[in-house]
């Protein structure tokens, strides 16, 4: 029985080690680091080093990945809040397919920039959310009419401006309109 | 950022039923160090699981982190003062009942060393400001 769990754990290890290369977004790749370690801390267990499986345990799967999450957490984060007043909630499904193309298209210009896009969804007012503090960008959504909402000192709004307006012509052809709006 | 930083109830009351069994499970791999897989290394890496348990609830500065620094390098010294001392003398070879005692004393200086290390250098760093604060 032995035997199969190692080779199981073997080969988990060359799978996460890719996915952790291979995604997009840094925040899964700290989660597959962490699933590598611990998934390496039992190939040491049977491998017959219990100390070094001991210390890869603690290490590689819980003190690097939340000195990693809070070094991603510091900067780089790029809060983003959807508001569309006029529904009640949002289903999951809408929130996982992420079918909106302005938000997708958000999401590969922060990918282009290394910044790491964190979709907020709500449906509270647009006051409400300007009250709040630790936003980076407000999109209102009325049926086709986006509105963008953004700081003055916030040195990425003028890129992304220039970004859907390069290459958010055929948004535009299928009715699309997004208006910009710095505070 | 303020209205990110709040602390939430749920953690706060999780962790203070969490952070005894973090002690114990920490103190208890360094003490058995000796004669199983664990020692020092190892159980201070877990008890800095503590201090990272609290920046989460409060990730504001801590108070005493300069007094953690500096029982850093006042164990740093105790360990190699310990380590030199037993080695050129040779308490081992004169007394051989001692190694043990010797085993558990410098894994527990090498825990608190770790510990108080590791927490250190997380803070430290836990605390640079970043790119986006106002």
């Amino acid at each position: 029985m032995l035997p199969a769990v190692e080779k199981i754990l073997y080969i988990s290890l060359i799978v996460f080690a890719f996915m952790a290369v291979q995604t997009p977004k840094l925040r899964n790749a700290v989660v597959f680091l962490a699933v590598f370690s611990a998934s390496s801390a039992f190939v040491y267990i049977l491998l017959g080093a219990p100390d070094a499986a001991l210390a890869e345990a603690v290490i590689g799967s819980t003190i690097a990945t939340v000195i990693y999450l809070s070094a991603l957490q510091k900067y780089k984060v790029f809060t983003i809040y959807y508001t569309n007043e006029k529904r009640h909630s949002y289903g999951q499904s809408n929130m996982l397919r992420r079918r909106n193309a302005v938000l997708r298209r958000m999401e590969s210009f922060c990918l282009g920039k290394e910044l790491e896009a964190h979709i907020v969804y709500t449906t509270e007012s647009l006051h409400r959310i300007l009250e709040k503090r630790g936003w980076d960008l407000i999109v209102r959504n009325n049926d086709r009419h986006f509105t963008v909402y953004g700081m003055e000192q916030n040195y990425h709004i003028e890129e992304m401006k220039n970004f859907f307006n390069e290459k958010g012509k055929d948004l535009a052809k299928a009715g699309y309109t997004i208006d910009f709006v710095i505070k | 950022m303020n209205e990110d930083k709040r602390h939430s109830e749920i953690l706060e009351d999780i962790l203070q039923f969490i952070y005894p069994l973090i002690i114990l499970f920490g103190v208890y791999i360094i003490f058995t160090g000796v004669s199983q897989p664990g020692g020092g290394f190892q159980g201070g890496a877990v008890l800095v699981a503590i201090f990272m348990c609290r920046y989460l609830v409060y990730p504001d500065e801590m108070r005493g982190l300069s007094a953690i620094q500096k029982l850093d390098k006042v164990v740093l010294i105790f360990v190699v003062a310990l380590a030199s001392m037993i080695i050129l003398i040779g308490f081992r070879d004169i007394f051989p009942f001692m190694n043990k005692i010797y085993n558990m004393a410098i894994g527990i200086l090498i825990g608190i060393k770790v510990a108080s290390g590791l927490t250190v250098v997380f803070y430290t760093f836990a605390n640079i400001e970043g790119g986006d604060e106002d």
